[in-house]
């Protein structure tokens, strides 16, 4: 991937991608690492915040005889992540906009 | 290396985490090389760098988010941190404003013997110099009187030149050792402020 990707927006894919399904460390790792080459020691670190502040929990699950630490969504974590959605999009947009012509500044 | 090899040794450097913290981290890099396979073992290493390298940013990261978490609290306890400093200075201004007194006196009067003790040896130099010259001229001038007292003046003299100009090289050194001990102290002083705020 050509542009980086800022750790704000990685945070929106996390929670984004638990919003439709629980999930662990390397399967969110290997979902954000198809648009960023982020590495480990810097993601984890984004999950521990998300988790800090309130959006994430965790529980264990066993899984082929050893255990997996999962992550999900809370409701705060919801009402984040449509905060994130919308600020994304309207960010988006704008940069399309600006892509393709359609605006500029007045 | 191999994973355990690897991880034992992020452990390691990951130690100097909160024994909690700690132990998430090595929970989710133990899975990580589990979920990813023995297959992707080496390509998780060098992705990672060295176990040293990778705990660095780790712990570097952790704290950067940490401290966002904290930086709300810590601006609403800011004016009562000002309220509480203030009056333990004013209570404690009885012992606190003697001994900033006592501390200034001693600086001033440290410098005023620094001072004096340069004035003392640049008079001892003037007055050395003095001596040697005139017994210089003693001595030559008593040639025509005594050759050994003249040349015993004479070398008396030069012997005298020969210590002032010693210890006025002596003097410049001392001279610049005491400049240079006093940018240090400055300088020590004003990092100690910056370094506190």
């Amino acid at each position: 991937m050509y542009y980086p990707i800022s750790a704000l927006l990685i945070e929106c894919l996390i929670l984004s991608f638990l919003k439709f399904q629980d999930s662990y460390g390397y399967e969110i790792s290997q979902t954000i690492k198809m648009v960023s080459n982020i590495k480990e020691s810097t993601l984890y670190p984004i999950l521990r915040k998300l988790e800090n502040s309130g959006y994430l929990t965790t529980y264990t699950q066993e899984y082929q005889n050893r255990k997996r630490k999962y992550y999900s969504l809370t409701e705060s974590g919801r009402k984040q992540l449509e905060f994130l959605q919308s600020e994304w999009s309207s960010y988006r947009d704008i940069i399309d906009g600006i892509i393709e012509g359609r605006i500029k500044s007045e | 290396m191999n994973k355990d090899e690897y991880l034992k040794q992020l452990e390691r450097y990951l130690k100097k985490l909160p024994q909690k913290d700690y132990e998430n981290a090595v929970e989710y890099f133990t899975e990580y090389f589990e979920d990813a396979g023995p297959e992707n073992e080496q390509k998780v290493m060098a992705e990672l760098g060295t176990p040293k390298e990778a705990a660095a940013e780790l712990l570097r990261d952790l704290l950067a988010h940490k401290t966002e978490k904290h930086n709300d609290k810590e601006n609403r306890c800011y004016l009562h941190n000002i309220i509480a400093i203030s009056v333990l200075s004013i209570l404690t201004a009885s012992v606190s404003l003697p001994v900033i007194c006592v501390g200034i006196a001693v600086v001033v009067c440290v410098i005023l013997m620094i001072v004096c003790i340069l004035i003392f040896m640049f008079c001892f130099d003037i007055m050395l110099m003095i001596y040697s010259g005139k017994m210089l001229f003693y001595g030559i001038a008593a040639v025509n009187h005594s050759l050994p007292g003249a040349f015993m003046f004479t070398g008396a003299g030069i012997f005298g030149i020969g210590c002032v100009i010693l210890l006025s090289v002596f003097m410049a050194y001392i001279c610049r050792w005491i400049l240079n001990g006093l940018i240090y102290f400055v300088r020590w002083i004003t990092r100690e402020r910056s370094a506190a705020s």
